[in-house]
C-alpha cells in the first residue's frame, strides 16, 4: 500500500472539490481516496477543515464512531 | 453507523450530500487496523473516512457540543462518540468547530438530553431537507 500523508491526500481531495459551485454541486471522485483507507488526522485537523470548507456548497454528515 | 448507511446513505443518493465518518479511539482494542476493517464496509463514493487516533477531535467535539462527562466526578467534557451531526451548506470550519444545525446521539449519560437518540428515519429526513437546491 502507498503511504500517502494525510494532507497530501487531502490536497488531492481539495482539487477534486474544485469547481463545485453552490448551485450545482458536482460528484467529487472521492472513492479513490476512500479506497486507500481512513485518513489519519493530523493535530488540529487541518485536512478535515479544508475538506469541509471545500464542500460548503453541500450538507455534510459528520459522524464520530468507534471502529470496533 | 450500519443504520446510516443502509438507512440514510443509501436511501438519500444524492450529490449534494458529502458524509465524514470519523473512526475514534474510544476502546483499547480501536486502533488503525480496526478502523480499515470498519471502513470496508462502507462503499458510498460520497463519504470520507477518518482515523481519529489520539480522540482528538472527538474532544474537541465533546467540548464543542458541552457533552456531559461519563463518569461522577470527572471534569470537563466527555468525548463526542457515537454521534451524527449534520451541517447545512455554506457552514464553515474556522477557528472553533461549527455547531450542526441538527445531531443525534447514543450516549449512555445523554439518555436524558433533549437531544434526540438515533432514528435513522429521523436522521434520513432532517438529511433530505437540508439537502442543497438548484437554483430555478
Amino acid at each position: 500500500m502507498v503511504n500517502v500523508r494525510p494532507l497530501a491526500l487531502a490536497a488531492a481531495l481539495l482539487a477534486a472539490c474544485a469547481g463545485s459551485g453552490a448551485s450545482a454541486p458536482r460528484t467529487v471522485p472521492v472513492a479513490a481516496a476512500a479506497r486507500a483507507g481512513p485518513i489519519p488526522l493530523e493535530p488540529g485537523f487541518p485536512a478535515l477543515r479544508a475538506l469541509f470548507d471545500a464542500d460548503a456548497a453541500r450538507a455534510r454528515l459528520v459522524v464520530l464512531a468507534s471502529p470496533t | 453507523m450500519s443504520a446510516v448507511r443502509d438507512d440514510v446513505l443509501a436511501k438519500v443518493p444524492d450529490d449534494g450530500l458529502r458524509a465524514y465518518v470519523v473512526w475514534t479511539k474510544i476502546l483499547d482494542e480501536d486502533d488503525l487496523a480496526a478502523a480499515r476493517k470498519a471502513a470496508a464496509s462502507i462503499h458510498d463514493p460520497r463519504v470520507v473516512q477518518l482515523w481519529d487516533g489520539d480522540a482528538e477531535l472527538a474532544r474537541t467535539l465533546g467540548e464543542a457540543l458541552r457533552i456531559p462527562v461519563r463518569e461522577p466526578g470527572d471534569r470537563g467534557f466527555g468525548l463526542a462518540w457515537d454521534v451524527y451531526l449534520l451541517y447545512p451548506a455554506r457552514a464553515t470550519w474556522r477557528e472553533r468547530a461549527p455547531q450542526p444545525a441538527f445531531w443525534m446521539q447514543q450516549l449512555e449519560q445523554m439518555e436524558t438530553s433533549p437531544v434526540p437518540l438515533l432514528d435513522a428515519d429521523v436522521l434520513r429526513g432532517e438529511v433530505a431537507a437540508a439537502l442543497p437546491r438548484a437554483p430555478r
